[in-house]
């Protein structure tokens, strides 16, 4: 069994001079799920499209579960199941019927994959009420319903907690983590809810710009999420030039609200909490925090989350 | 290419556009039918009424004109459709070949476009022989009577052939416009248009006049005719058929390089 479901080799999409995608190697492991992030207009979705069969890369290869021949490619996404952008959806036809169309569509002989889809999307009571009357959560569930249908090995989800409540958003993470346990689903996730994303990914990808910065396992990314010092105190003018001069080092930054980040420092806080007080600093606030993968994408895609009004 | 043309059948099944299309041509023929019967001639003293044949005959001629209408309706709501709602995406994305999605949709395209166009003329048959009994063609001139089984059944076949015709050009249109409301303008000015431009172009262009002498538009409108010669029939038989095959084809060359957004 191979052990990429899916690989992008210098897949490189452009739209006349505007390179939507420059030469994008990406691969996705069976079994991992893969969370892929990116700004809006980045190119995560051009990817997908791509993936889909939706749209055509301008050079470079797309391979399913080991065939790159653009007819086995072609048959292999029947082995995919996908929802990209908005929910796509019969708005005149009731849930079961929008899955009906896709299990006849599938050539999936078993009716009660239907009932089965909707039970697992919590969408069994909608009765005759019009897919195009649902709420946008009840949407993107059953546009989730119709990806899963006929068991595929790959996922691709794009922004799937769009329009979801809090509650909707757990209860999507936890069927998607019960189904990647259960059944070795592989899937590749784009979201703006980073925070979110975090809690369920098991490996990264970060696009900006057309380009794939950097995949890594969320092993190593936990890693590269820096920790540091959260410092506000009275005067921090003083505390920075004090921080420059006892630590000697240039690894911190001053944040417009007046608060210190200090990286250097995060594995001792109580050295530099007791310096800070015997120079007669009043300490506000003084607490060992993680970056969160916010931050560090921003910062891996050369961003600001704040405006430092000085950086050491 | 089944569970493709299983999914389409069950889409037209469900349309609405299609049900009501439908109900629309029923009610119309009924009208039309409850008009003739309560407005009939008179002729010293007694009434005279519309035989089956001359019900059947001015239905065909309204008929060509609903269809011109229906067609670009039909294709908008069902396929040009598609694209806005997305779910487009899904059946591009499920690995099947594009060409047999693109086939299979017109099948059923057509299938529908078709279903609708003899709507009229069979109920116009059914109403006919409900309110006057079976009868031969009278009161058109002509000596020569043509049964209206064989007059029937000769134009229900080509309102079927030449309604397949119209619906691969209307498919096309879909397929290049992808969008159900600018579908539905176009192929309605353009299937209503087309023969008057082009009948009065080509008085000014022969080649368009040869053209136009050999188009589903002129030929259409000929199978209405009482009479038809062999020459007539075997042209109206080849016509819709190549103009199936050849929209067939540059829709599905369309459709294969599309991108689906």
């Amino acid at each position: 069994m191979e052990t990429f479901v899916m690989r992008t080799r210098g897949l490189t999409k452009r739209y006349g001079s505007q390179a939507a995608l420059d030469q994008v190697d990406l691969s996705v492991r069976r079994g991992s799920i893969y969370g892929f992030i990116g700004q809006n207009g980045a190119g995560k979705t051009t990817l997908m499209r791509i993936v889909g069969g939706l749209t055509f890369p301008t050079s470079g290869t797309v391979e399913l579960f080991g065939e790159t021949d653009a007819g086995q490619v072609n048959e292999a996404r029947a082995r995919i199941g996908i929802t990209i952008e908005r929910p796509a959806l019969f708005p005149a036809m009731t849930a079961a019927e929008n899955l009906e169309v896709h299990r006849l569509q599938k050539g999936i002989a078993d009716r009660s994959t239907v009932r089965d889809a909707l039970d697992i999307v919590g969408l069994q009571d909608t009765g005759r009420k019009p897919a195009g009357q649902f709420s946008l959560g009840m949407k993107q569930r059953l546009d989730l319903a119709i990806a899963l249908l006929g068991r595929p090995e790959l996922l691709i989800l794009d922004e799937p907690a769009n329009g979801l409540d809090p509650v909707s958003v757990v209860e999507l993470r936890e069927l998607l983590r019960r189904l990647n346990r259960e059944t070795g689903l592989t899937i590749v996730i784009s979201s703006h809810i980073l925070s979110e994303l975090h809690l369920l990914a098991t490996h990264y990808g970060i696009i900006h710009q057309g380009r794939l910065l950097e995949e890594s396992t969320a092993e190593q990314l936990n890693a590269r999420c820096r920790r540091y010092l959260h410092i506000k105190v009275d005067d921090p003018a003083r505390a920075v030039e004090l921080i420059g001069r006892e630590l000697r080092t240039a690894d911190f930054e001053l944040l417009p609200d007046g608060s210190i980040r200090l990286y250097e420092a995060a594995e001792r806080p109580g050295k530099w909490s007791a310096m800070l007080a015997a120079a007669g600093l009043e300490i506000e606030q003084f607490m060992p925090m993680g970056e969160s993968l916010e931050s560090y994408y921003v910062r891996r895609i050369g961003g600001e989350t704040h405006a430092p009004i000085a950086r050491g | 290419m089944r569970p493709l043309l299983a999914a389409e059948r069950f889409k037209l099944r469900k349309n609405h556009t299609f049900q009501t299309l439908i109900l629309f041509l029923a009610v119309t023929i009924l009208l039309y039918a409850a008009v003739a019967c309560f407005s009939q001639l008179r002729d010293g003293g007694f009434a005279v009424t519309l035989t089956v044949m001359e019900l059947y005959a001015n239905a065909i001629t309204i008929n060509q004109l609903l269809l011109k209408i229906l067609l670009g309706v039909l294709a908008g709501f069902f396929i040009a459709s598609e694209y806005a709602a997305g779910v487009l995406k899904r059946s591009v994305s499920a690995g099947r070949g594009r060409e047999w999605i693109y086939a299979s949709k017109l099948a059923v395209y057509t299938l529908g476009v078709v279903s609708a166009a003899l709507v009229i003329p069979v109920l116009a048959i059914l109403l006919g022989c409900l309110l006057n009994g079976l009868g031969l063609l009278a009161g058109f001139g002509r000596q020569e009577g043509v049964t209206l089984l064989a007059y029937s059944l000769r134009t229900l076949g080509f309102t079927a052939l030449f309604g397949a015709g119209y619906a691969s050009i209307a498919a096309w249109i879909a397929v290049w416009l992808a969008d159900a409301g600018r579908t539905i303008g176009v192929s309605i000015v353009f299937f209503l248009f087309v023969d008057q431009i082009l009948n009065s172009l080509s008085g000014y262009f022969p080649l368009l006049k040869s053209l136009y002498d050999y188009s589903l538009f002129k030929l259409f409108a000929d199978t209405a005719a009482f009479q038809m010669s062999g020459e007539g029939v075997l042209l109206c038989l080849i016509v819709p058929i190549a103009t199936i095959a050849v929209f067939a084809l540059l829709g599905v060359c369309r459709f294969r390089r599309k991108e689906i957004h």
